[in-house]
């Protein structure tokens, strides 16, 4: 028995169970954390729109932090698939809206009719409740269209300028 | 020479860059009730986007619309689905086979939120395989408005075909 407990502790799967979740992605206050929710691998060109969004948000001053929503993938999960808006509030959404940046979520859903066609669900969440600036659900966007998701996060970040100043 | 080149150039550039060559025909329907100038002018900048665009409008009022729904006032327009939305899509007339799009937008400046549901998919707007992409947006300024008219026109044109 003893030696079992030793070889146990010695495991890596009692190592796995000791490790601490690791703590929220920093973000900088006038930054933005692009959580990506996925029911389906991301494509090659999903992968590359959301580097040059990154870059291109970096390079307009913004610094971003692109990273699978992990633990939150439950509750955005469902907060993609709640279409009605007071049921959405009822949601926790502070818990995903840490630190003082502001959250862009995208879940890409499994295709359709083909890969290239897939709905698409985009929110911007803001540290102060409420916590929802925009969502859209169910937009699509072909293979060409990547260009446009980077056009129209890029553009809605610019509109609404947070998170420098209240949602009006 | 080359500065005529560049100008036909110039020039071929200048329409709609949209494919095909056939103009989208969308129905773009007010949901509040016109009783707030706010309101009504948000709706007013959405419609007139449209009007402005490579499109030709179809005309549906909301009690039009309604009155195909059985419905006095607007539920929640985001809870809205295909087969609710169905018997509110007009007929088409026989020049006129395809409905592109249906846009119906819920303006409420005062609450400062805009709720838009856009139908699309040329042939298919009044079917299950329509496109049915819901928007909210919590800001009712100028440029957050504008930003929201581009997302609602892109949505409008998705499986558009001439």
């Amino acid at each position: 028995m003893r030696i079992f407990l030793v070889f146990f502790l010695l495991s890596p799967a009692a190592w796995a169970l000791s490790v601490p979740e690791p703590p929220p992605t920093p973000v900088a206050p006038n930054g933005l954390a692009v959580l990506h929710l996925n029911t389906a691998p991301l494509l090659r060109s999903e992968v590359r729109a959301l580097d040059r969004l990154a870059k291109q948000l970096a390079k307009a001053g913004r610094p971003v932090v692109v990273a699978p929503a992990e633990r939150h993938t439950e509750l955005l999960t469902r907060y993609f698939e709640i279409h009605d808006p007071a049921e959405r509030a009822k949601l926790d959404l502070g818990a995903v809206v840490q630190g003082e940046g502001a959250v862009l979520v995208i879940r890409y859903a499994p295709s359709r009719d083909n890969v290239a066609q897939r709905p698409l669900g985009v929110a911007l969440l803001r540290p102060a409740a409420p916590h929802e600036v925009f969502w859209i659900g169910g937009m699509g966007f072909s293979e060409e269209g990547v260009g446009e998701l980077i056009k129209l996060i890029k553009g809605v970040w610019e509109a609404t300028a947070l998170p420098d100043g209240p949602a009006k | 020479m080359m500065r005529l080149i560049v100008l036909g150039l110039l020039a071929l550039g200048l329409g709609p860059a949209h494919a095909g060559d056939r103009q989208l025909e969308v129905a773009v329907v007010r949901l509040d009730d016109g009783s707030d100038p706010q309101a009504k002018a948000c709706f007013g900048r959405v419609r007139a986007a449209f009007a402005a665009d490579y499109s030709v409008m179809v005309p549906l009022s909301r009690e039009a619309f309604f009155k195909k729904l059985g419905i006095e006032a607007a539920p929640d327009l985001l809870t809205w689905t295909h087969e609710r939305i169905a018997p509110g899509i007009p007929a088409t007339a026989e020049d006129r086979p395809f409905l592109d799009a249906l846009v119906l937008v819920d303006c409420q400046p005062t609450a400062g939120v805009v709720r838009a549901l856009v139908l699309s998919g040329t042939g298919n707007v009044g079917t299950p395989r329509a496109n049915l992409v819901r928007f909210a947006l919590h800001r009712t300024d100028k440029p957050a408005i504008g930003w929201l008219i581009k997302q609602l026109q892109m949505a409008a044109w998705l499986d558009f075909s001439p």
